[in-house]
C-alpha cells in the first residue's frame, strides 16, 4: 500500500521515507550519479580555464569517467561491432565492453545498496540483474544498428521487444523478477535527465522559437488530452495524458517523465511509445518531401518539423534532408520543446494530485495531501535541472563543465536506466494486457487528431514567427 | 503429454521469434546498410553529426556546432 493510502497515525515519517521510499532513493542514486560525474570533471578542468574563457578561446574540458562508461556503438554489417569494433581506414579500434562493464557495475553497487535500503534484499537484486543487463544489452546493440538508428527505432522499442518475446514464449523466470524494477529505474533515469534540462537554451532562437516551441505545444497538449476526455470518452486517463504528452512535447522522453508522473501502467507508456515511434519514421521521410514539393521556405520548414516531429533525433534528420538552414531551425526549435519536458512533468504531477487523484467527494484536498501524494522524484527532476542550469550559467567555462558531466557520464548512464526499464517491462507484459487498450482504437484516433491539431497550429505559429512578425530579424540571423 | 507438447510448444514459438530477431539483424539490416542510396544516406547523417535515435539534444553531436553559431550571432 502506497503511503499516501495510510491513515495519517500510521504514515511513516518524512526521513523514513527519505530513507526508504522508491521516489527519494530515485532521487538520492541520481545525486549520487551527478555529483561524482560533476566533482570528476571540476578536479580535472584545467588549470588555464578561467584564462582561457576570459581570452575567449575554444576550451575543451574533459571528463574522466568516460573512459569507463559506455554504451553499444553504431554498427553497420556486423552486430558484435556493437561491442569491438576492430580499427580499419585509419579510424583506431573502439572497444566499448569495459565502458559497459564499468556502467554494469555501477548500477549493481547503487541499486544493491538502495534495495537493501528499502528493506529488500540487495543480494537477490544481484543474482537477477546480470541477466536483465545483458538483455537491456543486446537491445542497445540492436537499436544501434545504422539503418535502425537512421530511422529513428530508438533501443526503448528493441528493449520492450525482448523483453515480450521472453514472457510471452517461455515465460519470465521468477529469479529474474528482483531486478525488473521499472519505476525505480525510470525515476533515477528522470532525476539524471533533469540535468540536461538546461533553462539557459530557452531563448537560443529568441521569442520566435519561444512561441513555436512553447505556446503552441502546451494548447495542443491540453487540446488533445480534454477532446480524448470529453470527445473520445478515453477509459484511462493516464494513457490519454501520456499520448497527449509524447505527441505535443518530445516523443519518447516526453513519455517517460509524463507516465511516472501521473502514475501510468506500464501497458499504457509501452503503447504510446510504439505509436508514437511509428508516426516518427512516417513524418520523418514525409514532412521534407511534402516541404519541398510545395516549395515551402527551408526556414519555414525547419520550425514546422521541429516544432511537430515527436522524436530529436529524426527532427535533426528530417531538418537536415531540407538544408543547413532548416537543420539548424528544426533542431532548436526541438531543443527549447525538450526543455518543456521539465515543466510538463511538474504541472502533469500537480493536476494529478489535486484534480485526479481527489477522494470521491470531490472535495479539494489539502496541501498536506497533495505533498503526500506527490511524486517526489519529480522534485529531484526540476532540482536537477536548476541546479545545472545555474552551475550552467554562473561557472567559469559553466557550458563546458556542464557539458563534460553530461556528456561524459550521466546521459550515458539515463540511457542504461530507460534501457533496462524497457526490458522490465516487456518481461513484465503479456500481450493480452495490451489488447483491451487497442479496442475502439481510441489511442489511435487520439494521436491522429492531435497531431493534425499539432501540424496545423505549429505551421500557423511559425509562419506568422518566422515569416511575419520576426522576418527581418529571422533573416538577418540565418541568411 | 499435453504439458510436454504445451512445454516444447514454448520453446519452439521462442526459436521462431528469436531466429527472425536474428535474421533481421544479421541479414537484412546489414544488406540495406549496403545499398547505395541508404549507405549514401548514412554516410549523409554521419558526416552532419545527426544520431537519427537521439532521444534527447544532448545526444545531438550536430547541437554542439549549432549552439556555437547561435552564441556567436548574440
Amino acid at each position: 500500500m502506497a503511503s499516501a493510502d495510510l491513515p495519517p497515525a500510521t504514515r511513516p515519517g518524512l526521513l523514513t521515507d527519505m530513507r526508504t521510499h522508491e521516489d527519494w532513493l530515485a532521487i538520492w542514486c541520481g545525486a549520487v550519479l551527478l555529483i561524482v560525474s560533476f566533482a570528476a570533471v571540476w578536479l580535472a578542468r584545467p588549470a588555464d580555464l578561467s584564462s582561457k574563457v576570459a581570452d575567449g578561446e575554444v576550451v575543451k574540458v574533459s571528463n574522466p569517467l568516460k573512459t569507463y562508461l559506455a554504451k553499444p556503438i553504431e554498427w553497420k554489417f556486423n552486430p558484435l561491432h556493437a561491442f569491438y569494433k576492430p580499427a580499419s581506414d585509419g579510424v583506431s579500434a573502439v572497444n566499448a565492453l569495459p565502458g559497459m562493464l564499468g556502467v554494469y557495475i555501477a548500477i549493481a553497487v547503487l541499486f544493491a545498496v538502495a534495495i537493501q535500503m528499502r528493506g529488500k534484499s540487495g543480494w537477490e537484486f544481484l543474482g537477477a540483474y546480470p541477466f536483465v543487463f545483458v538483455l537491456a544489452a543486446i537491445a542497445y546493440a540492436m537499436s544501434t544498428q545504422s539503418v535502425v538508428n537512421a530511422y529513428n527505432l530508438e533501443y526503448a522499442l528493441w528493449a520492450l521487444l525482448l523483453g515480450l518475446i521472453i514472457s510471452n514464449t517461455l515465460g519470465t523466470p521468477e529469479f529474474l523478477r528482483p531486478a525488473m524494477l521499472t519505476e525505480f529505474y525510470i525515476k533515477t533515469g528522470l532525476v539524471l535527465l533533469g540535468a540536461e534540462v538546461l533553462m539557459n537554451r530557452l531563448l537560443a532562437l529568441g521569442l520566435p522559437g519561444v512561441f513555436v516551441a512553447w505556446v503552441v505545444t502546451p494548447v495542443v497538449l491540453i487540446s488533445t488530452y480534454i477532446f480524448g476526455q470529453k470527445v473520445l470518452k478515453m477509459e484511462s486517463r493516464s494513457l490519454n495524458m501520456v499520448i497527449s504528452a509524447d505527441m505535443s512535447v518530445c516523443g519518447v522522453s516526453a513519455a517517460i517523465a509524463t507516465a511516472a508522473a501521473c502514475k501510468a501502467k506500464k501497458e499504457e507508456l509501452s503503447l504510446a511509445i510504439g505509436m508514437s515511434l511509428s508516426f516518427t519514421v512516417l513524418m520523418m521521410v514525409l514532412m521534407p518531401g511534402i516541404i519541398k514539393w510545395v516549395g515551402m521556405d527551408e526556414v519555414l520548414g525547419g520550425a514546422w518539423i521541429g516544432g511537430t516531429i515527436d522524436s530529436t533525433g529524426a527532427v535533426a534528420a528530417a531538418g537536415a534532408a531540407l538544408g543547413d538552414r532548416a537543420l539548424e531551425v528544426a533542431a532548436t526549435v526541438k531543443m527549447i520543446q525538450n526543455i518543456l519536458i521539465g515543466v510538463t512533468a511538474f504541472c502533469v504531477a500537480v493536476y494529478w494530485v489535486t484534480y485526479v487523484e481527489r477522494d470521491a467527494s470531490g472535495s479539494k484536498p489539502s496541501l498536506m495531501e497533495i505533498w503526500i501524494r506527490f511524486p517526489k522524484f519529480v522534485l529531484g527532476f526540476i532540482a536537477a535541472s536548476i541546479l545545472f542550469s545555474i552551475l550552467q550559467a554562473t561557472l567559469v567555462g559553466g557550458p563546458e563543465i556542464i557539458d563534460a558531466v553530461i556528456g561524459g557520464s550521466t546521459k550515458t548512464f539515463r540511457g542504461w536506466f530507460f534501457c533496462l526499464a524497457f526490458v522490465s517491462i516487456g518481461l513484465e507484459t503479456n500481450f493480452r494486457q495490451l489488447y483491451p487498450y487497442l479496442r475502439g482504437g481510441k489511442p489511435l484516433v487520439l494521436y491522429l487528431c492531435g497531431q493534425a491539431l499539432n501540424l496545423t497550429l505549429t505551421l500557423f505559429m511559425a509562419w506568422l514567427m518566422f515569416k511575419v512578425i520576426f522576418r527581418e530579424m529571422i533573416e538577418k540571423s540565418l541568411p | 503429454m499435453n504439458l510436454m507438447s504445451a512445454r516444447v510448444g514454448k520453446y519452439i514459438r521462442f526459436a521462431i521469434a528469436m531466429s527472425v530477431v536474428a535474421i533481421m539483424w544479421t541479414v537484412v539490416l546489414p544488406w540495406l546498410a549496403a545499398r547505395p542510396q541508404i549507405a549514401q544516406h548514412l554516410d549523409r547523417l554521419e558526416a552532419q553529426g545527426i544520431d537519427g535515435g537521439a532521444m534527447f539534444y544532448t545526444e545531438l553531436d550536430a547541437m554542439e556546432p549549432i549552439l556555437r553559431r547561435i552564441e556567436a550571432r548574440h
